[in-house]
C-alpha cells in the first residue's frame, strides 16, 4: 500500500471545517467496512468511501474536489454507523462537496438543484412546492431571506450560476 | 418526558407531495391530548438541500437559528419533527449552535403513547402483515439516540405496528436504504432505482400487506417508485406503502380522504378497505 501522508497540514482546508471535529478520519485503517456496507457502491462501481479517505489521507484532495465521485455518495450514513474508528466518510463527502463548490468545481453536479430548491427556499421558505402547497408567509419569508443572506447563501448559489435577485 | 407544548416541525416533502400526512400527525396529537405549536413560519430546515450540496454549513446553520428561535418565542423547548432528516439536521445544527432545544421525532411521541393509542382504537391491524422502514437519518447519524431496538435493528416502528394490533414480519434487507439518496432523486435516479428494488424485493419475499414507514423521502421513494420499476423492470412489486401517522389517524377513524390516500401510488386503499371492515 502507498504510505499515507497523515499528518501533513492541510489537507486542503479538509481540517478546518468544524463538522470534522470528533471525526477519526486519521485513524482509518482501510478495513473496507465502510465500501462494504456502501449501498451508492453496490450501483456505482467506482465509488468507494474507503478509498476516497485513501486519496485524502495521501494528500490527493484536490483530484477529489474536481472529480466526479465524492457526488455518488447518497448520504445514507452507513459507513458513519459501522466505521470502527470513529470516522465517518458521509460528513467528509458533505465537506468536500462544499469545498468542491467553494472552489469553483463540480457546478454541474448541483445546478439544476440549486435552481429548483434554492429558489423555492428564497422565494417561498420551502426545499419543495406544488401548486397550493404550503408556503411561508410575506414577512417570514422576508425574514428568512435575511438569515439566508447572513449565511452567504445568495452569493453561495450565485457562485453557482444562480442569480437571487 | 413532561412536556408543556412541542414545537411542530414541518417537513418540505410532506407539504408538497403528502400534504394530509401531517394533517394525521395532527388528528392523532389532538386525540391523545399532545400539545404542539404549528407555526406558520417555520422554514425548511434545508436539510435535503444540505445533504444535496447545494447548502453550506453556515447558510444551514442561520436558518436553523432563526427555526430555534421562532420555537422559542413559542415558548417551546421541545421541537418534534416529522421529517427524520429534519430530525438530524436540527440536531446537528444544535451541536454547532451550542442550544439547548431538544430534538424528537413524530414515531418516538406515538411510540411513547402506545399503550394508550391502543386502547382509542377505533380498528385493529389484526389480520395485517407488515414490515417496518426505518429511515437512515434516524437510525444511522445519531445512532446513540435510537430509542428502541438498535441502529442495526430498529422497533420503533415494529412496537407501534403490535400495539396496533398488526403481525410484523422480518425482512432480510430492513436495514438497507430505501434509495432516495437526496441529490440522486432529484437528478438521474439511478441510484434511486437501483436501491429501491433491492430493498422492495427484498420485501416481496415476505409477501407483507404493508410496508411502515416514518419518513417523507422512504415514503415518497418506496411508494412513486414502485410503478416505475415495474414498468421498466416488469416485476411486479405493488406492496402498499403507509406512514405511521397516516395509519393512527386512520385507526382512530379517520377517512380515507383525511389522511390522503389518493396521494399515494401504490394501493393504500385496498388494505384500507379491509382495516375499515
Amino acid at each position: 500500500m502507498r504510505r499515507m501522508a497523515i499528518g501533513q497540514e492541510p489537507l486542503e482546508g479538509v481540517f478546518e471545517d468544524p463538522r470534522m471535529e470528533g471525526i477519526g478520519l486519521r485513524r482509518c485503517l482501510q478495513c473496507g467496512r465502510c465500501t462494504g456496507s456502501c449501498p451508492a457502491r453496490s450501483v456505482f462501481r467506482e465509488f468507494s468511501p474507503r478509498m476516497i479517505v485513501l486519496e485524502i489521507l495521501e494528500g490527493r484532495v484536490s483530484d477529489l474536489l474536481r472529480g466526479d465521485l465524492i457526488w455518488l455518495c447518497g448520504q445514507c450514513y452507513t459507513c458513519h454507523l459501522r466505521c470502527p474508528r470513529g470516522n465517518s466518510p458521509a460528513t467528509v463527502i458533505l465537506v468536500l462537496r462544499e469545498l468542491a463548490l467553494m472552489r469553483g468545481y463540480a457546478r454541474d453536479k448541483v445546478r439544476g438543484i440549486a435552481e429548483r430548491c434554492g429558489r423555492s427556499i428564497w422565494e417561498r421558505g420551502v426545499n419543495f412546492h406544488e401548486e397550493g402547497s404550503r408556503e411561508l408567509p410575506d414577512r417570514a419569508v422576508a425574514d428568512l431571506k435575511e438569515a439566508l443572506k447572513r449565511g452567504g447563501y445568495d452569493s453561495f448559489l450565485k457562485r453557482l450560476g444562480v442569480d437571487l435577485s | 418526558m413532561s412536556r408543556e407544548r412541542y414545537y411542530l416541525f414541518k417537513s418540505c416533502i410532506l407539504g408538497a407531495y403528502y400534504p394530509r400526512v401531517e394533517d394525521s400527525l395532527r388528528i392523532v396529537f389532538d386525540r391523545l391530548g399532545v400539545r404542539y405549536f404549528d407555526d406558520s413560519n417555520q422554514s425548511s430546515c434545508t436539510g435535503h438541500g444540505y445533504h444535496s450540496g447545494i447548502y453550506p454549513l453556515r447558510s444551514t446553520l442561520e436558518v436553523n437559528r432563526r427555526n430555534f428561535s421562532l420555537a422559542r418565542t413559542a415558548g417551546c423547548d421541545e421541537i418534534v419533527t416529522s421529517c427524520v432528516t429534519s430530525y438530524a439536521t436540527l440536531k446537528e445544527m444544535k451541536k454547532f449552535l451550542k442550544d439547548t432545544v431538544d430534538i424528537y421525532h413524530g414515531s418516538e411521541v406515538i411510540h411513547e403513547n402506545r399503550d394508550r393509542l391502543s386502547e382509542m382504537l377505533k380498528y385493529s391491524l389484526e389480520g395485517i402483515r407488515l414490515v417496518t422502514h426505518h429511515g437512515c437519518h434516524y437510525t444511522k447519524i445519531f445512532y446513540e439516540d435510537v430509542r428502541v431496538g438498535g441502529p442495526e435493528d430498529p422497533m420503533l416502528l415494529d412496537e407501534i405496528a403490535v400495539s396496533l394490533g398488526a403481525e410484523v414480519v422480518e425482512y432480510e434487507e430492513k436495514g438497507l436504504c430505501c434509495g432516495m439518496g437526496f441529490r440522486h432523486l432529484l437528478l438521474d435516479q439511478e441510484y434511486c432505482r437501483d436501491i429501491a428494488l433491492k430493498k422492495l424485493t427484498s420485501i416481496k419475499k415476505v409477501e407483507p400487506d404493508l410496508i411502515l414507514v416514518h419518513c417523507p423521502g422512504c415514503l415518497l421513494t418506496l411508494d412513486r417508485f414502485q410503478p416505475i420499476l415495474e414498468e421498466e423492470t416488469g416485476v411486479e412489486l405493488r406492496i402498499p406503502v403507509i406512514h405511521y401517522a397516516e395509519l393512527t389517524a386512520l385507526l382512530l377513524g379517520a377517512n380515507p380522504d383525511e389522511i390522503g390516500a389518493a396521494a399515494h401510488q401504490t394501493r393504500i386503499d385496498r388494505v384500507i378497505e379491509r382495516i375499515r371492515g
